[in-house]
C-alpha cells in the first residue's frame, strides 16, 4: 500500500504545476462510468497525461442511505489513473485537497484568466 | 435466646455494611463512566451544530494555501497569516471535539505555531537573533515545511467531515 503522505504530496504538487500553467488539463475523452443510481457525475470529467501516464479527475454525487428509502446526495471529487480506454486502474484515496486541485483544474482549463487579462487590456 | 438473636442481628448487619459498601463502590465507577459519556456526548453534540462553520473556513484557509503556495517565494507572509488563522479555528475546534478525537487538531495547532516563530528569511535578522539561530540553530521558513502543513491541514479537514457523518449516526442511534 501507497503511504498517504506520498499521496498528498503528489496531489499538492499537482495544484502547483496546474497553477504555474505546467501541466495541462482537458475535457475527458472517455466519461467515467458509474455506477447507476448510486452515484452521477457533476460538470465535466478532466484529464491530463504525465509522463505517459493518464490521470481523470471529476466530481460526483453519491447516494447515502440513512434508512431503507431515506437517503441524500454529497459531493465527492475522485482521482483516478486510467489506461488507453479510459477504464480506472487505480484511484487515489479521497482527500479534501483534491477540491483544491479540482478548483484549480477548473480555473485553468476555463482560460478565464487569460481571457480577463485580454479584456482588460488598454 | 437474646444473644443468639443479637449475634446474628450484628452478623447481617456486617454483611449488609460489606454489601452496601461494593455497592456504592460499583455506582461510583458506574457514575464516572457514565458522567464521561455524558461529557463525550455533549461534546459530540457541540460539534454538531458548531463544526460546519469552522469546518467552512478550514476549507476558504486551504484553497488560498493551495492559490498561495505556488508562489512560495513571495508570498511567504500571507502563507503565514493563513496559517495563523487555521490555527485559530483548529483551537476553536479543539474544544468542541470528545479527548479522544482531538490528535490530528493538536498535531495542527503545534506545528502552527512551530511555522509562526520560523524566520521568513535568516538574512534578515538582526543581531540577537543571528546570535540565538547560531547557538539554537532555527530553520528557514521553506516551502516543504508549508507543504507538509497544507497536507495536515487536508487531512483534519478530511477527518473532521467523516467525524461529523460518524457522530451524526451515533446521536442518531
Amino acid at each position: 500500500m501507497m503511504p498517504k503522505n506520498k499521496i498528498s504530496l503528489f496531489i499538492l504538487e499537482l495544484i502547483k504545476m496546474t497553477k504555474k500553467g505546467q501541466i495541462s488539463w482537458q475535457e475527458s475523452f472517455h466519461t467515467p462510468i458509474l455506477p447507476d443510481g448510486i452515484e452521477r457525475l457533476v460538470d465535466l470529467a478532466y484529464s491530463t497525461t504525465i509522463k505517459e501516464k493518464s490521470f481523470r479527475l471529476y466530481k460526483y454525487n453519491t447516494k447515502h442511505f440513512t434508512d431503507e428509502y431515506e437517503y441524500y446526495w454529497s459531493e465527492r471529487i475522485r482521482f483516478e489513473l486510467i489506461d488507453n480506454d479510459g477504464n480506472c486502474t487505480f484511484e487515489f484515496p479521497y482527500e479534501y485537497s483534491l477540491n483544491d486541485l479540482y478548483d484549480a483544474v477548473r480555473e485553468s482549463s476555463s482560460g478565464i484568466n487569460e481571457f480577463i487579462d485580454d479584456f482588460l487590456k488598454p | 435466646m437474646y444473644q443468639t438473636i443479637k449475634t446474628f442481628v450484628d452478623s447481617a448487619a456486617n454483611w449488609l455494611e460489606s454489601i452496601g459498601f461494593i455497592i456504592t463502590i460499583f455506582t461510583a465507577i458506574k457514575v464516572f463512566f457514565l458522567d464521561k459519556r455524558i461529557s463525550d456526548f455533549n461534546k459530540k453534540h457541540l460539534f454538531q451544530t458548531r463544526s460546519q462553520g469552522h469546518i467552512s473556513d478550514l476549507k476558504k484557509i486551504s484553497k488560498n494555501i493551495s492559490d498561495l503556495i505556488s508562489d512560495f517565494d513571495n508570498k511567504k507572509t500571507e502563507l503565514k497569516i493563513e496559517v495563523k488563522k487555521s490555527e485559530e479555528v483548529a483551537k476553536s475546534i479543539k474544544k468542541k471535539l470528545p479527548k479522544k478525537d482531538i490528535k490530528n487538531t493538536k498535531s495542527l495547532i503545534k506545528e502552527a505555531v512551530k511555522i509562526e516563530k520560523l524566520p521568513e528569511n535568516l538574512a534578515n535578522l538582526n543581531t540577537t537573533q543571528k546570535l540565538l539561530n547560531y547557538i539554537i540553530d532555527i530553520s528557514e521558513f521553506n516551502e516543504d515545511t508549508m507543504n507538509d502543513y497544507y497536507v495536515k491541514l487536508s487531512g483534519l479537514i478530511t477527518s473532521l467531515e467523516e467525524l461529523k457523518k460518524d457522530y451524526a449516526k451515533s446521536l442518531i442511534s
